[in-house]
């Protein structure tokens, strides 16, 4: 016997290619899913991340500051290119710099360069020269920057607090007031008091107004900055990697926590949060009962015969409509067809703009439960299959009516299923686009669709979705590259809430089917 | 007991009216509810059928809107299946029949959080991240996909011949999880060699190259782009069905095959597979059904203009995607929304008929089964 022979006869079985190519795409699959994971989580959370401003100094003596963004070949030389995002659009136009690494003939990380998060123009990047009154015209003398950049966050720190009172003001008081003033236009104490906030507000602005810098770019172009403009300051380079954690969790709450700026391409997505949770939370109200009630019927009162089976693949089969044609559903009969008639009856002296024959919040919540009602009931109805029978014959041999046995001996088993559905439904509602581009999802909603004028909660109001948000940024902003880690962001977000909402739906339905198997036997 | 009877008596009977009430307030809501979700298909029927009958829409006009978006619809759905449907078969032939328990039992629930993404995500990454990605870097991509089957091969050939201990390590049961590194060093490999190739098979420029000699005009946002993303997207689904014919397949068809010599291969292959068949078929129909409804991302990622080419190189604009964005400006009751809702009719019957054609063989698959299960 030959050394080849007996090496081949201790080998495994083959089991040809077949076996390893369906390992491989398990592998495969796998892969992809973990890969654009990876990719949101990184892109999405770093974008917080302080990341070191670079001064580049060119072989031509031009110098520009900026974060190193990505590195590419060039088509033609053969070297590369770096991209840097430069901020200063109101100097140079731009914020974005493609420059030949062969041409960089030196790059630093100096301590004092500034960051400065602006209300208009973007990010400005470059040298804090000086923080002064707004009167002083002359070009101020070279001072300290050290000195100027102690002042300028104890001025930041100033304004914050400047603003919140401001708001607390227009909330507390202006509303109410203009809404007194709006019922009844005589009301000369309203009247008075109102003129007084108002003044007392233009006093706050005022004063937030009254300071200036003078900022500095790195190639040299000075220019004034009112302070109250300046949303945020940092030094990225002179942090230490403590102080850029702390700067990355407030980024990241104040990414939850602030409305959208710059046309969606800056600040925060909490609109969008509220608008999803709070659409999400009407749709489960409304699909909870009605999904139910049709599985008890289908499962428990109708007559389990032909036509009950068609109805329940029927029903099933409605899930895997695209959600795109419950949205044709929704805009053609909630919106135009009901909510039209709503207006006719109800809201004729605003027409012709519509108030419930436009798509909002209520028409959305009740297409998406008209989405969802599959899923909730499929799973209500797996749920009430899994009970044994020999617990409602045992309810019912004890005297129990239907009713009984349903309310107290079904319903209570069925709980976690209906749970289940319940979670599935919202996990899928609160990734669905499509309907919503048609029946009430708006770019910018500045107001959230609660508020404390009556009815307190604005059902035909549109309000911001997170999905949309993506979507719409990705897709129609004027800077997209400039919004992508934003997108990321929000996309991340997204995910996060729908991977956990679906992890309650698995641990739940585990649950549920540990202890029916105990009370199987 | 017998003198107590007469007094209950009203109290039974409040109890069975009550009983008789709520039965018929739960039957009344129930068929409620069901006509309110059957009455979506009613609806698109009632309001695009006369009018394409009645004359309000002519056919001409009719035909030369809804082709290109119905042909971009079908492009899309083909090259979305033909990236999923190989990719879910193997992995539900490899997860029912080899996969060790344990790593299934992980690997479904992964899977359907797979499925739960929101498209808008997929989308968004594909178009914005992918497709810039591989335009610049079309050979790599190419590398990449053509090193995917061979790099597999190989692991399979090389691992016969690894010494027992370290096979043992590394079972074809475990082989879903670490041939992921694998993959990922021979793709990291794939993407270095990739310039060097292009040099020299294609002069230094595959776009060009494309364009000069097959004159394959090469669009950031194309079919193959769409195909990629709504594949994955579609993936799960197919996984999920297909794996569930495939684990459903009495255990004694295969451990009969393998008593009489067969390797587990060959036993999936000639016995199980041809047993799940129908159910197979059913998971493909899902899948075309999700294929062909899905928005989001055709809308991201697909370029959007009514094209009507082959290539799979350009993009293409399908029904779900027209309608998601010319509905909302359409004027209701006039030509153009009327044509939409005609697609949209479109798109239901043909999702529901896919649909209740997979219900049904999946209903006779079960029964099946049964049988088969039940004679042994």
């Amino acid at each position: 016997m030959s050394l080849v022979e007996r090496l081949r006869r201790r080998r495994p079985v083959n089991e040809g290619a077949g076996a390893w190519l369906a390992a491989g795409s398990v592998a495969l699959s796998l892969l992809l899913l973990g890969g654009l994971l990876l990719l949101i989580a990184v892109r999405g959370l770093g974008h917080f991340w302080p990341a070191s401003v670079a001064l580049v100094e060119l072989d031509d003596g031009r110098q520009l500051a900026g974060r190193a963004v990505r590195e590419l070949p060039l088509p033609e030389s053969g070297g590369r290119e770096r991209l840097y995002f430069t901020g200063n659009r109101d100097l140079d136009g731009g914020v974005w710099e493609w420059l030949p690494v062969a041409e960089i003939a030196a790059q630093r990380y100096p301590g004092d360069l500034v960051v400065l998060e602006r209300q208009r123009w973007g990010d400005f990047i470059g040298r804090l020269v000086a923080v002064e009154p707004r009167e002083a015209e002359e070009t101020p003398r070279q001072s300290d920057p050290e000195a100027a950049w102690v002042q300028l966050q104890a001025r930041l720190a100033e304004l914050e607090t400047l603003r919140e009172a401001r708001e607390a003001l227009e909330r507390e008081t202006i509303r109410p007031l203009a809404r007194r003033l709006e019922a009844d236009p005589d009301d000369g104490e309203a009247r008075a008091a109102l003129a007084a906030a108002t003044a007392s507000i233009a006093r706050q602005t005022a004063a937030m107004s009254k300071t200036t810098l003078v900022l500095e770019s790195v190639s040299g172009d000075r220019f004034r900055q009112p302070l109250d403009a300046v949303l945020g300051a940092s030094r990225p380079n002179a942090m230490s990697p403590g102080e850029k954690l702390v700067a990355w969790t407030q980024g990241v709450w104040r990414f939850l926590s602030e409305g959208p700026r710059a046309a969606n391409s800056a600040g925060g997505v909490w609109p969008a949060i509220f608008g999803t949770v709070l659409m999400v939370m009407l749709m489960s109200l409304l699909v909870t009962p009605f999904g139910v009630l049709a599985a008890f019927y289908l499962n428990e009162v109708a007559h389990q015969g032909r036509l009950t089976r068609l109805v329940r693949i029927a029903v099933r089969n409605l899930a895997g409509v695209p959600s795109i044609v419950y949205g044709v559903f929704g805009l053609g009969v909630f919106v135009y067809g009901i909510g039209g008639t709503l207006d006719e009856w109800f809201f004729g002296d605003s027409l012709p703009s519509p108030t419930f024959g436009t798509g909002g919040l209520l028409w959305a919540s009740l297409t998406l439960a008209l989405l969802t009602l599959p899923v909730v009931i499929v799973a209500t109805e797996e749920g009430l299959a899994r009970i044994p029978d020999h617990q409602r014959e045992g309810a019912l041999a004890l005297g129990a009516t239907r009713l009984e046995m349903l309310t107290r001996v079904v319903l209570p088993m069925a709980v976690p299923a209906m749970l289940t559905g319940v979670i599935l439904a919202v996990a899928r509602a609160a990734g669905e686009v499509a309907p919503l581009m048609l029946v009430g999802v708006a770019k910018l909603a500045p107001q959230i669709p609660v508020d404390g004028d009556f009815p307190f909660l604005h059902l035909d109001r549109k309000f911001m979705h997170l999905g949309y948000h993506v979507y719409d940024t990705a897709f129609h902003g004027d800077d997209v590259q400039a919004a992508m880690p934003l997108v990321f962001a929000t996309a991340l977000l997204l995910v996060l809430v729908i991977l956990v909402l679906n992890l309650t739906a698995i641990f739940l339905r585990h649950h549920v089917g540990s202890r029916h198997a105990k009370t199987a036997h | 007991m017998i003198d107590r009877l007469p007094l209950s008596l009203p109290r039974t009977r409040r109890r069975h009216l009550r009983d008789r009430l709520a039965t018929g307030l739960i039957a009344a809501g129930g068929i409620g509810v069901i006509l309110a979700v059957l009455a979506i298909g009613l609806f698109l029927a009632v309001e695009a059928v006369p009018a394409v009958l009645g004359g309000g829409l002519e056919i001409d006009r009719i035909r030369t809107t809804l082709t290109p978006i119905a042909w971009g619809t079908l492009k899309a759905a083909f090259w979305a299946l033909l990236f999923a449907i190989p990719l879910a078969l193997g992995a539900a032939m490899h997860s029912a029949l080899f996969m060790s328990p344990r790593l299934r039992a992980r690997l479904k629930p992964t899977l359907e959080l797979m499925e739960a993404l929101p498209g808008v995500v997929i989308g968004f990454v594909a178009g914005l991240v992918l497709a810039p990605w591989v335009e610049r870097h079309l050979a790599e991509t190419l590398a990449l996909l053509l090193m995917v089957l061979p790099a597999v091969l190989l692991a399979g050939a090389l691992w016969r011949w690894l010494p027992a201990g370290v096979r043992r390590g590394l079972p074809l049961s475990w082989a879903g999880l670490w041939l992921a590194p694998w993959l990922i060093a021979l793709g990291w490999a794939a993407v270095a060699v990739a310039p060097v190739m292009e040099s020299l098979l294609f002069g230094g420029d595959l776009r060009g190259w494309l364009d000069a000699e097959l004159g394959l005009h090469y669009a950031a946002r194309n079919a193959l782009i769409v195909g990629f993303a709504m594949g994955f997207a579609v993936l799960p689904s197919v996984y999920a069905l297909a794996e569930e014919a495939l684990a459903g397949v009495p255990g004694n068809l295969a451990e009969g095959a393998q008593a009489l010599g067969a390797t587990r291969w060959q036993a999936l292959w000639r016995v199980v597979l041809p047993a799940a068949l129908p159910g197979i078929f059913a998971a493909v129909m899902i899948g075309a059904g999700r294929a062909v409804g899905e928005t989001m991302i055709v809308l991201l990622a697909s370029g959007n203009s009514a094209l009507m080419s082959a290539s799979p190189l350009e993009g293409m604009r399908t029904m779900a995607a027209s309608i998601a964005i010319e509905l909302p400006e359409a004027t209701p009751g006039s030509a153009d929304y009327r044509l939409l809702l005609l697609a949209a009719l479109a798109l239901f019957v043909f999702t529901f008929l896919v649909n209740t054609l997979a219900e049904v063989v999946r209903t006779r698959l079960d029964r099946r089964y049964r049988r088969l299960g039940g004679s042994a």
